[in-house]
């Protein structure tokens, strides 16, 4: 199941955040080195204390598999706060339509259910999640750093994913790229949509 | 409260004077969205903690008589519009004809009868903590809900609910210099800057010379200045006058 926590459902949803924040801390600091803020056993930085609304996926045994971080371009984001120089200065990226996906992780001990195309369904659920939000609050584009590689993989389903720029991070090329929201992303994502959500249990029902 | 007014979007004659361009963004957006009403709030960052006894910057075309029953009776405390999109990024989708529960029967019931718009459109619009924002753009029920409730209207209502938020919490530095100030001070202020002496005010507003003057020195007090001159100089960069 998707469940999307807007900064009003803190308090209430505390308990899947936190397990969220458990595993951007495992993920970014312990698994991948990245030099983030961890505070205990979790990981946030100053982007948490501001507006955003986070996509989680829930699996059937009540944990958070993999989430994401939705933050709109006119706030401070993490391209502004962490990424400075990756987007060529003469590209503006800040508008009310574009939002920023950020802190995009699954849990790969738990998330074993693979599809035939090889995308852990997590990764595909939190996807098909991010679109649906876009789309029910008018989104035009999401805009996210990403490993070359995740970049070079989103590139086959032919979706006019752009790239904005590209630099080697501590070590690894990641990539600057802009999604746009678009009725092609829908069929895919409405193609895909029964193979990692239960009809009961779907990404729509929020 | 700061009150901007534009009954049917035209210049209104209650609270602040309603900033001309403002207006041509609120019958853009009108003309854009077919919306029949468009309303701008914020809480005065003073008072974010408590955002529904607070004061607000509000910009709207609602009618008076609506505005001031919402706030006599504390509709906001149980209007969704301000419990939820202030502390939330999601579009808020309503049809006050619909999705009534004991909670917010009362509430509900007063919007259809305000005649202000039977489906409500709500976009937050943050810049950060301190800088937060929600437009609600009302639509008549003869519109078509699933159209209004559609990416593409949403799209367009976001972009002019930035536009709007944009505009305003520019200036907000404006509001709190002016929320120090009384509705006779800030006259008197204005009054003082256009070059008019105590004696030209007095006889201009209808007071006593000595009255103007008291008012004057208690605009400097609460501003912090010594003299009008200052006075006049902070009303100038925060965009009084």
């Amino acid at each position: 199941m998707i469940l999307y926590v807007e900064e009003k459902d803190r308090i209430a949803q505390k308990k899947y955040l936190n397990q969220y924040f458990r595993l951007r801390k495992r993920v970014f600091s312990d698994q991948l080195k990245w030099k983030v803020p961890v505070i205990g056993d979790m990981e946030k930085d100053i982007l948490d204390e501001a507006p955003c609304t986070y996509t989680l996926y829930i699996d059937q045994d009540d944990e958070v598999v993999g989430g994401a971080r939705l933050i709109p371009t006119t706030q401070t984001t993490l391209l502004d706060h962490a990424f400075d120089g990756l987007i060529p200065s003469n590209i503006s990226f800040k508008s009310p339509t574009i939002w920023e996906s950020s802190r995009f992780c699954v849990d790969h001990d738990r998330s074993k259910a693979k599809l035939s195309a090889g995308a852990k369904k997590a990764t595909l659920a939190i996807s098909i999640g991010n679109y649906d939000y876009a789309v029910k609050n008018g989104i035009e584009f999401l805009i996210a750093v990403v490993e070359a590689r995740l970049f070079e993989f989103s590139r086959n389903y032919n979706l006019d994913t752009q790239m904005l720029g590209e630099k080697i991070i501590d070590g690894g090329r990641v990539v600057c790229a802009l999604y746009p929201i678009t009725p092609e992303a829908g069929a895919l994502a409405d193609k895909m949509r029964p193979f990692v959500f239960d009809v009961a249990c779907n990404s729509r029902a929020y | 409260m700061r009150i901007f007014h534009a009954p049917k979007f035209t210049q209104g004659y209650f609270g602040y004077r309603f900033p001309p361009e403002l207006l041509d963004i609120f019958k853009e957006a009108r003309d854009a969205t077919s919306a029949k009403n468009i309303s701008f709030w914020a809480p005065d960052d003073t008072n974010l903690k408590n955002p529904i006894t607070g004061d607000f910057i509000i910009a709207t075309t609602y009618p008076l008589w609506w505005i001031q029953e919402y706030a006599m009776k504390g509709y906001s405390s149980i209007d969704p519009v301000i419990t939820d999109c202030l502390y939330s990024n999601a579009a808020l989708f309503i049809d006050y004809t619909k999705n009534m529960d004991a909670d917010n029967n009362r509430f509900y019931t007063a919007v259809l009868k305000s005649g202000v718009g039977e489906i409500g459109l709500s976009i937050p619009c943050h810049f950060s903590n301190e800088h937060r924002s929600v437009t609600t753009f009302t639509f008549s029920s003869s519109q078509n809900a699933s159209k209004i409730n559609s990416a593409e209207n949403i799209k367009i209502c976001r972009t002019f609910a930035h536009r709007i938020a944009e505009f305003l919490l520019a200036r907000k530095g404006g509001f709190k210099a002016a929320s120090k100030l009384n509705d006779r001070e800030l006259q008197i202020l204005k009054l003082i800057a256009s070059g008019a002496n105590y004696a030209d005010i007095a006889s201009a507003i209808e007071l006593s010379r000595w009255t103007v003057i008291a008012h004057a020195k208690s605009m400097r007090t609460r501003l912090g200045v010594k003299n009008n001159a200052e006075a006049i100089n902070i009303a100038l960069k925060s965009e009084l006058i």
